[in-house]
């Protein structure tokens, strides 16, 4: 009877974890698939308006350009000539990627272009980010 | 002492998950906290590959030139950001099916370029953006 007991008290602690475990596997699973390792430009740029909703899309490569006409990648403000290199480094780490550029409403358009075809020398297909009004 | 040696076995079968389980919330974590859901809605400013059986010339193409500072001209003509649809639906009912081209030069804003964009894609027309500066070269 004594040595019965403690047997039974133990039984009761141990919950059964196997379904919790299956959940957590679940969700794992799908945020492992799903994660895709975006390095986001950094800066909030105030998008240009656009009259239309347009589908939403998921890009890879990022890069901004601000009201002070600064091109920013992955936190950083880089000049322009430093950016085929990086593009270059990105896209070895992402064959499939898509291209956005995040240009503010006061940025100049010529260096919104000019990112534009560095992103198309480097093959990545590219597209301006706009806001629906 | 039969019941004593059924509950020796279901101890035995019983691998404690406690430690995987830790680990595998761990790794949870991380990639819930790592994962990020960029949405962005985006417009192609790139222009399609020249098609061979539509040859380009077979339409008057109307010109929008946006200036330095951000003044709208539609074939040559000073037009307001807001009029610059109703100018190109007048232009197109002129000269019938005519695309666009919309050149602004390299020191204009992101902002207006977009807009007077948007304002020519709405009217239907085939619409592309050309720099000043490669039209020049």
């Amino acid at each position: 009877m004594a040595g019965q007991r403690p047997s039974e008290e133990m039984e009761e602690a141990e919950l059964d974890m196997t379904p919790m475990l299956d959940v957590v596997f679940i969700l794992l699973i799908f945020f492992i698939v799903t994660a895709v390792f975006v390095k986001e430009p950094g800066v909030d740029v105030n998008k240009p308006l656009w009259s239309v909703d347009l589908p939403t899309e998921k890009p890879t490569i990022m890069a901004a350009v601000d009201n002070k006409n600064q091109i920013w990648i992955d936190k950083k403000i880089v000049p322009l000539a430093a950016v085929p290199t990086i593009l270059e480094k990105m896209k070895a780490e992402n064959p499939k990627a898509e291209g956005v550029i995040q240009g503010d409403q006061f940025a100049k358009i010529g260096t919104v272009l000019d990112l534009q075809n560095i992103f198309l020398a480097k093959k990545i297909s590219v597209k301006v980010s706009v806001k629906n009004q | 002492m039969r019941k004593h040696r059924g509950s020796t076995q279901t101890d035995e079968v019983d691998v404690d998950m406690t430690p995987m389980l830790d680990v595998v919330f761990i790794l949870l974590i991380f990639f819930i906290v790592t994962a990020v859901f960029v949405q962005e809605q985006s417009i192609s400013l790139v222009p399609p590959p020249p098609s061979k059986d539509e040859p380009d010339k077979s339409n008057p193409v109307i010109l929008i030139q946006i200036t330095d500072r951000d003044v709208i001209f539609v074939n040559d003509q000073l037009t307001d950001l807001r009029r610059v649809g109703p100018a190109i639906e007048r232009f197109r009912a002129d000269k019938g099916n005519s695309s666009i081209l919309i050149v602004p030069d390299d020191d204009a804003h992101n902002g207006v370029t977009i807009k007077v964009f948007d304002a020519a894609k709405r009217t239907g027309a085939p619409t592309m953006i050309q720099r000043k500066s490669a039209q020049n070269s």
